[in-house]
């Protein structure tokens, strides 16, 4: 049975569960890891990854691969998956594909130009709640859906009190990052509206600041879709004290017969993470493989994506999120920062800490 | 309306107005409302007045350890400050101290202290990137060595810490925000020798919101020429006791008596010290006095 030679880029938060999960996968061998950080290859080498490097450039030129998982901070996705491409790896990138359009579609083109496969990571599909929610709607359960509503907040690079580790340096650089909250949560949210109506277009956008930040860290977008009519709302931010498991993201559809909402298909996470945790202690017992990262379903989604993209390409067929779709969704972000500079309101603006409510984070304008 | 909320501990001291110096004041305000905050800035300024007299360098020190939003207590309201600086007369300039989790630039600039400096035409100081003056500060049976930054040294120094919660030390309303300037984190004798070093010449705690197992809208602004008093008021606003925070309890000479004299002899063997030498040591130990050159070393008379 031939292996999958895999190779991943960066083992940081993501990075570490995409690393887990193709350890775990079939057919799949992890030959290779890097990261700048040496606690970071450590948790690699205690996976027994057999070869480590600091410089994901060195990986690439030394060793001979089928794929690579890129889950290295954005501004280095470009040059990363270009290099990747070019030795004939298929790439699979963490979102955002890139940092803008520009650099998306030099991804696409190097992917084409060396005939690898180019898949994304837009986790959002593979959750299983979401998934759900999706099969409730395509069955028509709820008729036409005139409006919906998204949204993800969380506390961005920040952490919740008491704040014990380094504030990161690049998570707060727009040239690092290609923009703020829109960018990072926003990004998930366009590609689910995509996912669920199509040719989604963004009618209004209000952005705002709570810290005296380089980028957004709130944001209000109004979408609508030309296939279905759905005028959706989104908002996204990072100023939101998060304790997982309990994470703030709503996908709402106010159907014409009926509101399905994401929250009726999310699992009690504890009484999930119990029975799912007897079902794979179960398993072990019969000696098969558990169900990975299955108590956590969030971290689940990644797994089931990794997976879809390199059983895809090992059946020689397109991976089911692809170059395309990470394009369109960095397309709606810039419409987004477009639309907002359009009508004036700058990303530069007044936060709401100068304005006369200052301390309730009052209306900044 | 002000109210005097109770008589601090420290030395007796008397205003020239016959109030007590460890006194502290309080205004009620509106945190919503930037007029009520001026309003109550206002009176304890003139209150208090000459601090911040037109011939004194002022530095105010907010607390800044980590940019959480304002509206949640846990650090000082950026809106106070602004307030505060505008009403002090003098060469006032702002120092903040950023932590192990951020340094002083960023926390300074997302917390919107640079635009309040410019706004208002006046110093940022980064503490942290500061020169120190090293001092070495007897407390009550030891001796602390901290290293301070100029600046608090060379300032009419205003505090105004916000009054929160802490993790690390139980409450935290000026004492630690001052401390936090010196060592990052600092240990409860560092925290009182930075106040015996740099006692500033006004606490203004930002109560208006504050932080205890979540943010609270407590709605005063405390005043005081006493930052142990100050500090204390802030933790009695907010339900805790001294004793939840070790560096709000005053050392008790004997248990550091007892800890100094067990050092010396752990094993309870007698030391080399004669029978008068242990005597003044315990002596010492107990109040806190120093003793002759001769018995520091151990060594004999020179």
């Amino acid at each position: 049975m031939s292996h999958t030679r895999v190779g991943i880029l960066g083992i940081g938060h993501i990075g570490s569960v995409h690393l887990q999960s193709a350890c775990a996968m079939e057919g799949v061998t992890v030959v290779a890891a890097a990261d700048a950080e040496s606690t970071n290859r450590a948790v690699a080498e205690e996976l027994g990854v057999p070869r480590l490097y600091e410089d994901y450039a060195e990986l690439l030129h030394h060793e001979r691969l089928d794929a690579v998982v890129i889950a290295l901070p954005p501004f280095l996705h470009e040059e990363a998956a270009i290099r990747a491409a070019e030795v004939g790896c298929d790439v699979f990138v963490e979102k955002p594909l890139a940092r803008s359009t520009e650099e998306a579609r030099r991804i696409i083109a190097a992917a084409d130009d060396a005939g690898v496969a180019l898949g994304v990571d837009h986790t959002l599909r593979y959750q299983s709640d979401v998934r759900a929610l999706k099969a409730a709607y395509d069955d028509g359960r709820i008729g036409a859906v005139p409006l919906c509503h998204l949204a993800r907040i969380n506390s961005g690079p920040f952490d919740s009190p008491p704040a014990e580790s380094p504030l990161p340096e690049w998570q707060l650089d727009p040239e690092a990052t290609g923009g703020g909250a829109v960018m990072d949560l926003g990004v998930h949210l366009f590609d689910l509206l995509e996912w669920l109506f199509g040719d989604i277009t963004v009618r209004h956008v209000e952005l705002e600041r709570q810290l005296h930040l380089d980028y957004e860290d709130t944001a209000a977008v109004v979408l609508k879709s030309s296939v279905t009519g759905t005028l959706a709302t989104v908002h996204c931010g990072f100023y939101q004290w998060e304790e997982p498991p309990d994470v703030n993201m709503r996908l709402r559809l106010d159907g014409v017969t009926e509101t399905i909402d994401r929250a009726e298909f999310v699992p009690e996470f504890y009484r999930h993470a119990g029975a799912a945790a007897l079902r794979n202690a179960g398993k072990r017992l019969i000696g098969n493989d558990p169900d990975y990262f299955e108590p956590t379903y969030y971290y689940r989604a990644h797994f089931e994506a990794l997976q879809a993209f390199l059983d895809a390409v090992a059946a020689g067929q397109d991976p089911p999120v692809d170059g395309a779709d990470g394009l369109r969704a960095i397309e709606l972000v810039e419409e987004t920062y477009r639309m907002a500079e359009h009508d004036g309101i700058k990303r530069d603006q007044k936060t709401g800490l100068e304005s006369k409510a200052l301390s309730d984070g009052g209306d900044s304008r | 309306m002000s109210q005097d909320l109770l008589d601090g501990s420290s030395e007796p001291s008397v205003r020239s107005d016959g109030e007590l110096r460890s006194a502290v004041r309080s205004e009620s305000v509106d945190g919503r409302d930037t007029v009520s905050i001026r309003t109550a800035l206002s009176e304890l300024v003139s209150h208090y007045s000459p601090v911040g007299s037109s011939d004194a360098d002022v530095l105010v020190v907010p607390d800044t350890h980590y940019p959480y939003h304002p509206s949640t207590g846990l650090v000082t309201n950026p809106t106070v400050v602004h307030e505060l600086v505008d009403l002090l007369d003098g060469e006032v300039a702002i120092g903040i101290s950023g932590s192990a989790s951020v340094d002083v630039a960023r926390v300074g600039r997302y917390l919107g202290y640079e635009r309040v400096a410019d706004n208002q035409g006046i110093e940022l100081v980064d503490l942290d990137d500061s020169a120190n003056a090293e001092r070495k500060i007897r407390l009550v049976g030891r001796t602390v060595n901290i290293e301070v930054p100029e600046p608090l040294l060379d300032s009419e120094v205003v505090a105004v810490p916000t009054a929160r919660q802490s993790t690390e030390y139980g409450f935290a309303g000026g004492m630690i925000t001052l401390a936090r300037a010196t060592v990052g984190a600092p240990s409860r004798d560092a925290v009182l020798a930075t106040i015996r070093t740099c006692w500033p010449a006004l606490t203004i705690v930002d109560a208006t919101l504050t932080y205890a197992d979540g943010p609270q809208r407590t709605g005063q602004i405390l005043a005081s020429e006493d930052i142990v008093a100050a500090s204390r008021a802030a933790a009695e606003l907010l339900d805790f006791s001294p004793e939840d925070a070790p560096h709000l309890v005053p050392d008790t000479v004997g248990q550091s008596a007892v800890e100094s004299l067990l050092q010396r002899t752990p094993d309870g063997s007698s030391s080399d010290d004669s029978v008068m030498e242990s005597g003044y040591r315990l002596y010492a130990d107990l109040t806190g006095d120093l003793v002759p050159p001769q018995m520091l070393s151990g060594e004999g008379d020179e």
